[in-house]
């Protein structure tokens, strides 16, 4: 990467001033840093047994898809359901994908005409808290959702379990995560439109919480209307990250003053905060009612790895352009391609005008709906749009595995008003195939982390250098013949554990009807989507 | 981390917080007060920076969302709609006033690439978004900015 000449004026002196003047007035204290040491041995500790991250907004991905398409693999003898007088809580399906764990829950409260406000309490791993990771969908803070009353009395989620790549150990470990329920008499009202925009709206009754990197929200303990946001599937998540005893508890000088801010987001070195439902509790907004948890073991052989390791085909044409997709993968939730498009007459010389309105990007879409992630690849160096290309692609989302002929290529557009990338056009039809050698092979090679050096549950795969294409370079003159970079082979890696078993096909694990016991929680109103 | 090493480590990077908070911001006065603001929450929240190599990303995030703070308490007033390329303040660039004719979200994005050198990955940390996010908006936001460049060029 070439940076750039700093265009910026020198800074202001009033600027350094106020740095200044800023330091000058910070206290020295002795006790801060001791707090400080002693919470980050604690927290080396917690690293050791897990660093995860878990994306806030698990509707994200579809709170009911996974438990109508993964399959049932056993280990029923686990304790997924903690339900009494109305108020239950599941862990209905796991896939955990080495790197990656994602488990559906299902969340209950009593059909009695009341509106509750229930969210996940901070999740334990081996009886450390998990310590979650803001860079995923973290754009919202998951803190509570409204039920009962005139919301569903039962809703389903995805929580994706996102881990850090070095230090996961993967096996003999224990996910605790408990659902605290809160009963709340005041009406909900939808978080204005121009809300994200910073539309100008009275704020002197709000309240706003310092959030480390996420999206501020706010709330309004002294009205007498709670703000939600409304996702696709229709429960309101509310928007209660913001309120003061948060704030006071964030600034006490006491970290045990903070022990109801159970939920905390961030990894090595981002910033914790805190947003839970706990918190609740001592904002008159609601009052506790009900805690239940379930306890998810987690070993190494319950790890699923690839469903697919190649296509059945895996060149197509698209007007005028042959479109080639190398190093393809599939897992439940993730497809990873490095794909090529390029014109037959060969790509013409960079003029420095890139259409970027016409091949932005390559993408998959699964069922019509593009796969998070997709906006890779590009054409900055390409004359008139007419190459695309997406390197070590990485899309993230819900793969319907018994929808295998819906994931599809597609040519994508960005959309100015919506600031997003929409499906342009439907270019292929992918067919995953498991190439079983490959996939053996693989295996033999696959490393349980040990170190801090490489992804856990998962062998390196090819890379790929450079990151454009060969023919990105424009050449003077006339126009050139596209080729592809050339690919490093596989790096191995040492066994310094056992390899996981080889079987391919992803296990999953997913309560007995019995066990999860919905039914038997004496509910009579669904929830939409459910 | 000792007072002293947050003092001059803020010191270290000013130069890079004035100008992460001036792509943010367009008025001196927020710049001031949002870095003010940043470093006293950064101080109170010390405690949860585990790593100390990540100082500097971390402060950038804070300041970041400080200044989304400030721009959502005052958004900036849409410019009027001119055939006329204003002449640059003294000590602007072109290359600054192609920046600020840039969306936000671009601008924040290259700046933090091109400028402070900063890799997709840490981006996406400090902005809090995905890395297909980050590197879409560096495609659209070159493109864009070639595009106010040429305009620029051919309006002086």
């Amino acid at each position: 990467m070439k940076r750039w000449k700093d265009p910026f004026p020198p800074t202001p002196q009033a600027f350094h001033n106020r740095v200044e003047q800023t330091l000058r007035g910070l206290e020295d204290t002795d006790m801060r840093e001791n707090r400080h040491y002693k919470k980050l041995t604690a927290l080396l500790v917690a690293a050791l047994v897990a660093l995860l991250a878990i994306g806030a907004v698990a509707a994200v991905i579809g709170s009911n898809r996974l438990k109508q398409d993964l399959t049932d693999a056993g280990a029923n003898d686990l304790d997924l359901v903690d339900a009494a007088d109305g108020f239950g809580f599941s862990i209905d399906e796991v896939v955990w994908e080495g790197q990656e764990l994602y488990l559906s829950y299902t969340l209950a409260v009593p059909d009695d005409g009341n509106t509750y406000l229930v969210g996940l309490m901070e999740p334990t791993i081996n009886g450390e808290p998990v310590n979650y990771r803001s860079s995923r969908y973290l754009d919202r803070s998951f803190v509570a959702m409204a039920m009962g009353g005139d919301y569903p009395v039962t809703h389903t989620f995805v929580l994706p379990v996102l881990a850090d790549s070095r230090e996961l150990e993967l096996r003999d470990l224990k996910l605790d995560v408990r659902a605290a329920f809160f009963r709340t008499d005041r009406p909900f009202e939808y978080v204005p439109d121009f809300y994200e925009e910073g539309g100008m709206y009275d704020t002197s009754e709000a309240m706003t919480l310092w959030t480390g990197g996420i999206v501020q929200q706010r709330v309004f303990p002294t009205a007498d209307t709670l703000y939600y946001w409304d996702e696709d599937d229709g429960v309101p998540l509310l928007a209660l990250d913001i309120f003061q005893p948060v704030l006071e508890a964030m600034a006490a000088e006491d970290a045990e003053a903070k022990g109801h801010i159970a939920i905390t987001y961030g990894s090595d070195g981002w910033p914790q905060i805190g947003l839970a439902p706990a918190g609740l509790d001592s904002t008159g907004i609601a009052s506790l009612v009900a805690e239940r948890s379930v306890a998810l073991p987690l070993n190494a052989d319950m790890v699923s790895h690839d469903l697919y390791n190649g296509l059945a085909e895996n060149t197509f044409r698209y007007d005028g352009m042959t479109i080639t997709v190398e190093n393809f993968r599939m897992t439940h939730f993730t497809i990873e391609a490095d794909i090529w498009m390029l014109p037959d007459e060969g790509v013409p010389e960079n003029d420095g005008e890139v259409d970027f309105d016409r091949f932005p990007t390559l993408c998959v879409c699964v069922n019509g709906e593009l796969m998070l992630g997709s906006a890779w690849g590009g054409t900055d160096t390409m004359a008139d749009g007419v190459l695309a290309y997406c390197e070590d692609c990485l899309y993230d989302g819900y793969v319907p595995l018994g929808n295998l002929e819906k994931v599809e290529l597609a040519v994508c557009t960005y959309d100015a008003e919506v600031e997003d990338i929409v499906i342009d056009e439907v270019v292929a039809k992918l067919t995953p195939v498991l190439d079983e050698t490959a996939a053996e092979e693989e295996a033999a090679a696959l490393v349980m982390p040990t170190s801090p050096s490489g992804p856990p549950g998962r062998a390196p795969t090819t890379t790929s250098t450079p990151s454009v294409p060969a023919c990105a370079t424009p050449s003077s003159g006339t126009s050139q013949t596209p080729s592809r970079p050339a690919k490093s082979p596989a790096p191995s890696a040492p066994a310094a554990n056992p390899p996981l078993p080889s079987g391919r096909r992803a296990r999953t694990y997913r309560a007995s009807e019995t066990e999860r016991g919905i039914r038997g929680w004496g509910l009579t109103k669904t929830s939409s989507g459910v | 981390m000792l007072q002293a090493d947050f003092i001059q480590r803020v010191r270290a990077c000013e130069r890079r917080l004035y100008r992460v908070a001036r792509t943010m911001l367009p008025q001196e006065s927020d710049c001031e007060d949002a870095v003010q603001e940043a470093l006293l929450r950064a101080w109170d929240r010390l405690d949860t920076l585990r790593q100390e190599a990540y100082f500097e990303t971390w402060l950038m995030r804070i300041l970041i969302n400080q200044c989304k703070t400030f721009y959502r308490r005052r958004p900036p007033a849409p410019a009027e709609l001119t055939e006329d390329i204003p002449q640059p303040e003294p000590g602007r660039t072109p290359l600054l006033d192609a920046l600020d004719a840039l969306p936000r979200k671009l601008r924040v994005t290259l700046e933090l690439h091109y400028i402070e050198g900063y890799g997709i990955r840490e981006i996406a940390r400090i902005l809090g978004v995905p890395e297909g996010t980050v590197k879409w908006q560096l495609n659209r936001g070159r493109a864009r900015l070639k595009q106010e460049l040429k305009r620029e060029e051919a309006c002086r």
